[in-house]
This record gives C-alpha cells, structure tokens and sequence, in this order.
C-alpha cells in the first residue's frame, strides 16, 4: 500500500495541473501580501493626512458639540444620553497606525482557505478523470487488479497532496503577513487562534480533495465533477426562497447546507438569520447559530460517506 | 505436432489461461446486448495463440473480464489454475497485458510512464532502462508519449508487460494502425516472446499475422466459440490443398490428369486447377508435373493453392461479420472444436 501511495503521489506531484495550481495559490498569497501592505505599513502621508484630519474633526466637535446636546436635550433625551450620542474624537479612529495582525491575517487565512480547498478540488478531479479519459486506469489495473487497494492509494494520495497544498497556502499567508506585521512594528496578537483556524482550514482543503477526488470518480469524468458544485450554486439560490422564513418549508435545511458549515468549521463556529412574522405582518431577522461540534460531524460524515461510496462504485464498476 | 486432443485433466494442467460458459452481456437501448456467449476457451502454455473473430465479436471483452477489469454474468476463469477474478492477485504479477490501445499518460515521458507502473509493482527503475532496451526506446525515453508514433506506443506498452517479466502476455489487437515494418517488428517480438519460454495470446483480426505467429488459434463469432486447435487443424478445415497449372492446352491436360488419378478442375484465366482424388492422400505437386510430362505437356506455371487462415476465418464467420449484436434468435451451433489445445511452444 505504501508502495502503491508512492507511486501515487509521485504522479500527482508530477501532474502540470498540480504544479500550476501551487503556483496559482502562491500567486494569490504574494497578491494578498501586497494588498494589505498599505494597512501594515501606512506612510508618512498616510500618517500625516491622518493627523490632519483628526485635528479637523477635533476642531468641528468643539464649535458644534454644545448645541448638538442641547437641541437632543431639548427633544427629551437625557444629558447624559445626548453627550454619548456625540462623542469626542478619537485619535485612534485617524491615525494611520499599523493593523492588528489578528484583523489582517484572519481575512488572508479564510482566504487563503477558499483558494487553496477550489485549487485541491480541481487537482483531485483531475487526477482521477485523466485517469478514465486516457484510459490509464485499465492498465494500471492490470498491474494492480485489488480495486479498494487502488481506490485507497488514491484517496491518500489526494488526502496528502490537498492538505500539503493547504497548509502551504494558509502558512505562507500567515508567515508573510507576521512577517510583515512585526517589520512595521504591528502587534502580533491573535496568532494562537489563527493557528487552529490554519489547522481546521488544511483539514477542509484535504476534505475538498478528497470529495473532487470522489465525485471524478463516480462521473468518471473531471468536467462532470466540477459541474457537480457549480449545479449546487445554481439550486442554492432558488433554495433561498425555501430556507430565508422560519415557516419556509425547507427552514429545516440552513444547518446541513455545506457553505454554512464550511464556514462554522473554519470560523469555529458561525450564525445565520432567517426571518420570523411577528404580530401586525412585520418580519424580524432570528439568528441561529450553527457550532463548530456540528460542522465537525457534517465533515467527518461526508467524509466517510464519500469513501464508502467511491470505494463501493470503484470497486463494483467495469472499467473499459 | 500431436493430432489427437489429451485427455481434458491432462490438458487443463498445461493451460495458461481457460474459460468455461463465460457469458458478458451489456445493457443499450435496445435491449441487452450479449458480448460473451458462453466461451469456452484453452489456451496451452507456450507459444503463441490465436485470439480470432471478427469486430465486435468478444475478444476484448473475454480479454478484460480475464484480467478483472469487467465482471462476468456468469462463467468460470482460470489463469495458470488460479480462479479469476478472485486469485487474480496472485497470478498479476505473471500477466502482462495490453487491452486495445496503448494506454499511458500523454503529458509524461515514456519513462515517467514506466517509472510509475514499475513504482506500484515494486519493481527496481533500472527494470526501466532495461525493457526501454528491450524495446529499442532507450533513447527516446524522455520523450513525452504523446509525442510518440502509434509504434512506439505499441513497443512502449510492451516494455510495460516486461516489467513484470511475465509467463502469461495478452496483445490485443497489437497491430491495429502499424505500417509493414512496425507489424513484422511485433510479430518477431512476440515470437520472440514465446521462444523464450512465455504464453502470449494475441487477439486479432488481421489473419494472415496471425498465421504466421501462431501455433494455436481459437475462432470465435458473436461471442461464441467457432473452433480451436491447432493453425494446422484449423487449417485442415478450410478445404483441401490444390495446384493451379498453366498450360497450352487445359482441356487436354485435364483428361491426362484425371487419367492419372486426380481430380483436375477449369482454374481461372485458363489454368487448371488439380487436386488429390478423395481418398488418395495428400497431393503430391511432383507426382502432377510428371504425369503431364510424360504425355509432353510441359507447365509454364504451377502455384499452390493452400487454404489459409483468412478463409477458414471468414467461412466460419461469415454469419458474424457484423460482430455481435442484440440477440434476438438463436445463433447457430458451433462447430465441434478440433483436437484440443497442445503445447506446442517452450515450457512456462
């Protein structure tokens, strides 16, 4: 099996596609660097402008801080009420400090995930559909006919591959971005929970492999695999109308749906409304909240369930 | 050669490779489609055999349910004793195989390709080099193998088979494509194959390749065993040998001929056609230009007219030229097979 998982990932590590997709990846974490590099680093311009504006803002709340209260005093409102209604400025809220590195890097790492889960989607796919297009996969059954064997070596092969590819992603974005945080003298807080957010993030990007893997295999083909998500994206708008109402016939749905629970999986956690009728024919958003135990058993289950059902098709099927 | 089939203990104990009541059937449209009917099929260890029928006709399904690439309705398989698909296993490393077209990675070179295969089998990349060798493509190795000529492929897919250094080779349709020279270079390969002590099946079409090669042939049509035995056997059954002569006169040198025992007949473009007399044995070509020399007809031709294969082949056959199709009535009985299948080659 070793021997098999070898040979395997030998040939996914050799795959043009796979090298482009590493490439692509790092690409966009390079791009996020650059984005955020004016929100770490702010200039001296940026500074000054800063300063220039909060002196500005200081000035027009003393001409008119006075009278803003007393008319609010006016309408009936508490002193105390209408003082808080216009606060002082804040230097903070116009300096051009350098971003917490926490804010920066946990919008580059669900980033970073999202990319790195459609890149290992697409290899995996791929993988096995050039497998059944060039017919490969009869010989290579010819010198391995344990068809689980194969099925197996595979799925480790994708498993591995897609969680190196994750990690690579979701690493680099978070090295670069400390790296740069601390160059510019940013606070480096928050790094302890975004390393369990990069742990969580390479698990579902091996999982997203593992399914693109899986689905090519049942198509038998990479195309129909990425057709699979795609008609998903097209039934989950009109299934909007059926979940958005706590009444909806489909209110049920929100919770195994597996945009919401990628996301309480990345997030640790995540909350979603939908709408409630209250008495006089008005509507109030409830919000639920989908927790991180559940996302974890919806992974794990389709997980399972996809193996089971790959193994079971790759084994049964004839392969021409 | 022997000329009379062993008993069936003995001769299932030197089989490579048999078949017993396979039955493979597709679904379409139309209905089901049956590709396998019942096979009965023995191939002897050693040499070469003969995989004939038309298009469509099972070979390459009977080919992929051996190597378990597809499963049977019904039927038993056995490769060297072992019952397959179930022991297939432990018999893969004796089979090499090539089913249809050679079927590699086209974006990777020849040698990623073998690196690969010899990778899952575990076996040493310097095996690589040496079937590369073997196959004369040691230095086109690093080639991509969608940059190769359909007989490179073709010898490329044989170096793979060599990987295992198997007993058992399987060729399907080994030729399809192949210009004269890439054809006679797999013909030496394979009889180079079963000189050196392996079984190799090769399925075919094309007759007169498979004439030439073969020591064994079994027939099939519509999925159905026709014949097997021996070429010269199955030979036997295409008609008896003949003589076309050319001479000034045919009517005269017929009378002389039939005067002298044999069976003389108008051939075409004034030729005669002459052959032995039932019940006198094999025809004798100098027994038929002395008779005529001494009546002073002198020939200014004579060539043999030896039933071959392709004839054999298409009088069998010749209700399955369509191959298999959707089966609505009966097929009709095959044809008792000849003596059964001998070893005729080198030892496994």
């Amino acid at each position: 099996m070793i021997r098999l998982v070898g040979a395997e990932l030998t040939r996914l590590r050799s795959r043009r596609l796979s090298i482009v997709a590493a490439l692509v990846v790092l690409a966009a974490v390079a791009l996020f660097q650059l984005a955020i590099h004016s929100e770490v680093a702010p200039s001296a311009a940026a500074q000054a402008r800063g300063q220039q504006a909060y002196a500005q803002a200081q000035k027009d709340w003393q001409d008119s801080h006075a009278a803003n209260v007393a008319e609010c005093v006016q309408e009936g409102t508490s002193q105390e009420e209408c003082e808080s209604y216009d606060p002082a400025p804040s230097p903070q809220d116009f300096s051009a400090e350098p971003t917490a590195f926490a804010d920066v890097a946990g919008f580059g790492l669900t980033t970073a995930a999202y990319l790195a889960m459609f890149a290992s989607f697409l290899v995996a796919a791929s993988f096995i559909g050039a497998e059944y297009s060039t017919g490969s996969l009869a010989n290579w059954l010819t010198f391995v006919p344990q068809r689980l064997k194969v099925f197996g070596s595979k799925a480790i092969a994708v498993l591995l591959g897609s969680a190196l590819l994750g990690a690579v992603a979701v690493f680099a974005t978070l090295g670069l971005t400390a790296a740069q945080v601390a160059h510019h003298g940013g606070p480096l807080v928050g790094a302890g929970r975004l390393a369990a957010g990069s742990g969580r993030a390479v698990v579902l990007v091996a999982v997203a492999g593992l399914v693109g893997y899986v689905l090519a295999l049942v198509t038998r083909h990479t195309v129909a695999a990425i057709v699979v998500p795609l008609g998903y994206g097209l039934v989950r708008t009109v299934l909007v109308a059926f979940t958005a109402d706590e009444d909806a016939p489909l209110a049920w749905l929100p919770p195994y749906l597996p945009e919401l629970n990628l996301k309480a999986f990345l997030e640790h956690g995540t909350s979603y409304t939908q709408y409630r009728e209250v008495p006089g024919g008005d509507y109030t958003d409830i919000e639920k909240h989908l927790s991180f135990a559940h996302s974890g058993l919806y992974w794990l289950t389709l997980l399972v369930v996809a193996v089971v059902v790959g193994g079971l098709v790759f084994r049964r099927r004839d392969v021409t | 050669m022997p000329t009379s089939a062993p008993p069936r203990h003995a001769r299932d104990a030197e089989l490579a490779l048999s078949t017993t009541s396979l039955r493979k059937t597709y679904r379409t449209r139309k209905g089901r489609r049956v590709a396998v009917e019942g096979l009965d099929l023995h191939v002897p260890r050693g040499g070469v055999h003969g995989f004939l029928g038309p298009n469509g006709s099972g070979k390459t399904t009977t080919i992929r349910m051996l190597l378990g690439l597809i499963k049977p309705d019904s039927g038993t398989m056995t490769v060297f004793d072992q019952p397959v698909p179930e022991r297939l296993p432990q018999v893969v490393d004796r089979i090499g195989a090539i089913v249809e077209a050679p079927k590699f990675f086209p974006a990777f070179t020849a040698r990623r390709n073998l690196e690969l295969l010899a990778a899952a089998i575990g076996a040493p990349s310097s095996r690589v080099d040496q079937v590369l060798t073997e196959v004369g493509l040691a230095e086109r190795g690093k080639d991509r193998f969608r940059s190769y000529s359909l007989g490179m492929k073709q010898r490329l897919a044989i170096a793979g088979t060599l990987l295992k250094d198997p007993d058992l080779l399987i060729f399907d349709e080994p030729t399809n494509g192949l210009d004269p020279a890439g054809i006679h270079e797999i013909r030496e390969t394979m009889r180079g194959l079963a000189d050196a002590g392996r079984t190799v099946l090769v399925s075919s079409h094309i007759l007169n390749e498979v004439q030439q090669v073969a020591d064994t042939v079994t027939i099939i049509g519509r999925g159905r065993l026709l014949a097997e035995g021996d070429v010269s056997e199955i030979l036997a059954r295409g008609g008896t040998e003949a003589v076309r002569v050319r001479v000034p006169d045919p009517a005269v040198a017929a009378q002389v001929l039939a005067a002298a025992g044999f069976a003389p007949e108008p051939g075409p473009s004034g030729t005669v056609l002459v052959r032995a007399a039932a019940g006198a044995g094999r025809l004798d070509a100098a027994e038929v230009t002395r008779a005529l020399a001494t009546r002073e007809i002198y020939l200014a031709e004579l060539v043999w007219q030896r039933p071959d294969l392709e004839e054999v082949f298409l009088s069998l056959t010749s209700e399955d030229h369509l191959g298999a199709g959707v089966q609505h009535a009966p097929p009709p009985p095959p044809l008792p097979p000849a003596a059964g299948p001998h070893r005729s080659g080198g030892q496994s």
